[in-house]
């Protein structure tokens, strides 16, 4: 929705004001309320659908095949498929690249190694089927349930084969789930002072800046950068803001991960 | 910048109530074919289709390559259909992705390439390593409806006609031999698939079209452009003389009868054939023009039969 | 391929289904109330599709602007994971897509009733989020639901459905596997009639067997048809009786 001048002003004042005023009546730190729903592409190894109330929804599918690992560098290749945006659009471009650049440098390859000289790669397709707000957070938590209900074929053969030339086989239909430790990535938006957690899309165009924060294995990682929401309301971010964010995503991130765990 | 060719209402309305009348401009039937003229160059495969106004020339040749990695014993085979504004100011140059554009090629495609009507197998020189690529290249040089079913003609005519070099294989040697050393051979040509596009106008309004019962629908073979322009939905069926349908083709458009749609496929069969007696003839005529002094310069003795 | 046995002596297909059996279809309408105007979620067999429509709206371009009716547009998304071996391309662009697109939007052109929206633009959006055979008529389908979901005024019922030859049985509603190892054709039927939208056929048929072929596609496309009312009615009945609560 376009909103005009002044009901920008208004909106940034209250969103700046202490404690802050956000539209939806949620407080700094609450997230809005998302649906997940997995498992439902039988051709692929994973997959889930996470839809927020205001429409945005995000589908990632998790899909495996063998290689050699000593021939593919890349284990884990992602995907990002935005409808309305061009696939070569910055905002895309952008999207898709701090996904794949955080999953594959965070993504334990052991969890992915299958015998000595094969592992499974995975390829994470995300389709975004309409987005309101900046939809990093919900394609985030996509990922994380898609990845957390892969099944993986189960391995019947030796997983020693440096000697001998064989291709490994599988079960004919047993599955192992992948363990694997999944990054979730948090938006957030700065307004004056405040740090508020999950932007709706009204908040984001008053914004002054966003950041993004990263949280794998109980602690907040690298990266954590700034995100540009809007083109009006921009400014510096103060050191203090980062330290409220960092600390904000300390305190939430251990609820949604029980939360999303639960599913 | 293509400038879309514009019918006058006034124009538009006489064309239809002509056809309301079982009359068309051009003073055919509604199933009539116009006459095909085919005219062969002096190179192989070099064949030139007019029909009526419209004027397609089609081009093959052939030059030596390495087959795709998954299917190493098949050689390989493209159809280009570009038009450009030489047949008419509402094609663009080098854009060919417009609607018209892409199903006309893609039609083309799919009754010559993806219905095996050339031996693909045939090409392969050394399995994996070197094979025939052969090319079709159409270019429509007038536009007046039909192109669909001149330029499968021409193709067709084009693949039958066309003869590429005799090759001698020895282990991994390949020696190609000019064509004034050793005669070239011709392609394997497993079946001859002829289009014929129909188009349909709705004398009536829609409601009747699709509620009513009486299917008043007119149906009228090998449109011109004004009619191709003018009108509702379009069928291309594309036939062989082993009354196989290779293909057919009605992307959406005004809703036809069932029945009255196999009737076209008949309709399409009988032009199939008289356009693959032509064909024939037309190849036979230039063979024997070519080799009119065989007989003097043959070894052989004549036998008498 | 050919060690599998595609149609049984015994009358049964790979998936168990005689000749004569449609696929498993489910739909649901209104599946994305906040992304569009109206949307569609069909399974038809392993095939997941789902349409959203937008409009009829203001187009984008004026160029687009049509002064007498409404002009349709259909963007087609075949995911990368579609089928069970992920491709390699993206399949935007590319010609077959193109050609699907094309066909249609000339299908709808002529069953919704675009001279009540002049100036408009109607936008389908389609994500195929998973494919096994008869994408096309699975699209029909969903594009059917997702606009009358939208309210816009149709003639009727558009259903799709496709249909094989094996030897010499017609064998309906094919399945991917099916669908490699015969030649197919793809109907569109317009509601309860015997009229035809859309007829696609892409490999070789006798013509003797079309007829056959035809009339098998034609009633399982009237099947097609009542599934997808029911559902529709049940989806009526559900939202009156919320509306009245």
């Amino acid at each position: 929705m376009v909103l005009s001048v002044t009901e920008k002003s208004y909106l940034h004042e209250s969103l700046a004001s202490v404690p802050p005023a956000r539209p939806d009546g949620r407080k700094a730190d609450q997230f809005r309320p998302i649906e997940v729903f997995t498992d439902f592409l039988p051709a692929s190894n994973g997959s889930s659908k996470v839809v927020a109330s205001d429409g945005t929804e995000c589908l990632v599918s998790v899909k495996c095949k063998v290689v050699d690992h000593a021939v593919e560098e890349d284990l884990v290749v992602v995907d990002v498929d935005i409808a309305g945006h061009r696939d070569d659009s910055g905002f895309v471009q952008g999207i898709a690249s701090t996904l794949s650049k955080v999953l594959s440098t965070q993504l334990d390859r052991s969890c992915l190694r299958l015998t000595k000289k094969y592992s499974f790669k995975l390829y994470i397709d995300v389709l975004v089927l309409s987005s309101f707000s900046h939809p990093l957070t919900l394609i985030s938590f996509a990922v994380y349930s898609a990845l957390n209900s892969t099944q993986l074929p189960k391995l019947i053969s030796s997983d020693d084969d440096l000697d001998v030339a064989e291709l490994p086989t599988f079960h004919d239909y047993d599955f192992v789930k992948l363990n694997v430790s999944v990054p979730l990535l948090f938006t957030l938006a700065i307004c004056g002072k405040n740090v508020l957690v999950d932007p709706a899309s009204n908040e984001s165009d008053v914004a002054n800046n966003g950041i993004l924060v990263t949280w794998n294995n109980g602690k907040a990682t690298a990266p954590i950068r700034t995100l540009g929401l809007n083109e009006d309301y921009v400014s510096g971010v103060s050191p203090q803001s980062l330290q409220d964010s960092i600390k904000m995503i300390e305190q939430v991130a251990p609820e949604v991960l029980q939360a999303l765990g639960g599913i | 910048m293509a400038k879309e060719v514009e019918i006058p209402a006034a124009e538009s309305k006489f064309v239809i109530e002509c056809l309301r009348q079982n009359l068309r401009l051009d003073s055919r039937k509604f199933d009539e074919f116009r006459s095909v003229e085919i005219e062969l160059g002096d190179d192989y495969g070099d064949v030139t289709v007019t029909m009526g106004k419209t004027k397609v020339h089609c081009r093959i040749s052939c030059t030596i390559t390495q087959p795709y990695e998954d299917r190493p014993f098949e050689g390989l085979f493209f159809i280009s259909t570009e038009t450009s504004p030489m047949a008419g100011p509402q094609f663009e140059n080098g854009n060919n992705t417009g609607e018209d554009e892409v199903l006309c090629s893609r039609i083309i495609e799919k009754a010559v390439r993806r219905s095996g009507a050339l031996d693909v197998e045939g090409l392969c020189i050394v399995a994996g390593s070197k094979c025939w690529a052969v090319r079709a290249d159409v270019h429509f040089l007038n536009c007046d409806g039909g192109f669909i079913d001149a330029s499968c003609i021409a193709v067709m005519v084009g693949l039958l006609h066309f003869k590429k070099p005799d090759v001698s294989v020895s282990g991994e040697q390949v020696t190609i031999h000019p064509v004034d050393e050793r005669e070239p051979v011709p392609l394997g040509v497993l079946h001859v698939p002829i289009c014929v596009s129909f188009s349909f106008f709705n004398p009536e309004d829609a409601e009747e079209n699709i509620k009513g019962e009486s299917n008043s629908e007119i149906c009228i073979i090998d449109a011109t452009l004004k009619e191709e322009l003018l009108r509702d939905g379009t069928l291309t069926v594309t036939l062989n003389k082993n009354r196989e349908v290779v293909q057919v083709s009605k992307a959406g458009g005004l809703p036809m009868d069932a029945l009255t749609l196999m009737e076209c496929c008949h309709k399409a069969y009988k032009i199939t054939e008289a356009i693959t007696d032509q064909i024939n003839n037309v190849l036979k005529a230039d063979a024997t023009a070519r080799n009119q002094y065989a007989a003097i310069l043959s070894s052989e003795n004549a036998r008498e039969s | 391929m050919s060690r599998l046995e595609i149609y049984s002596p015994e009358g049964l297909r790979v998936d168990g289904r005689r000749w004569n059996e449609l696929r498993r279809l489910e739909c649901s309408i209104n599946t994305h109330a906040n992304a569009s105007d109206g949307s569609s979620y069909l399974e038809q067999g392993n095939n997941k599709v789902i349409t959203l429509v937008t409009g009829p709206q203001e187009p984008k371009l004026r160029s687009q602007m049509n002064v007498t009716k409404a002009t349709i547009s259909v963007a087609l998304n075949i995911t990368r994971f579609s089928k069970i071996e992920r491709s390699k391309s993206s399949h935007k662009n590319e010609r077959r897509v193109l050609e699907m697109q094309t066909a249609l939007v000339r299908t709808f052109e002529k069953n919704v009733m675009l001279h009540l929206y002049p100036r408009t633009q109607i936008e389908i959006q389609i994500h195929v989020l998973q494919q096994d055979g008869g994408l096309m008529s699975s699209l029909i389908n969903g594009i059917t639901l997702a606009l009358i979901d939208a309210g816009i005024a149709m003639y009727d019922y558009i259903s799709g459905v496709s249909i094989g030859l094996y030897d010499t049985t017609p064998l309906l509603d094919l399945n991917s596997v099916e669908e490699n190892a015969m030649s197919s054709v793809t109907l569109g039927v317009v509601g309860k009639s015997e009229k035809l939208s859309l007829l696609l056929v892409e490999d070789k048929i006798p013509l003797d067997r079309m007829e056959s072929v035809l009339a098998i596609g034609i009633a399982g496309s009237h099947r097609i048809r009542e599934l997808m009312d029911k559902e529709l009615r049940k989806h009526g009945e559900r939202r009156l009786a919320n509306m009245s609560t």
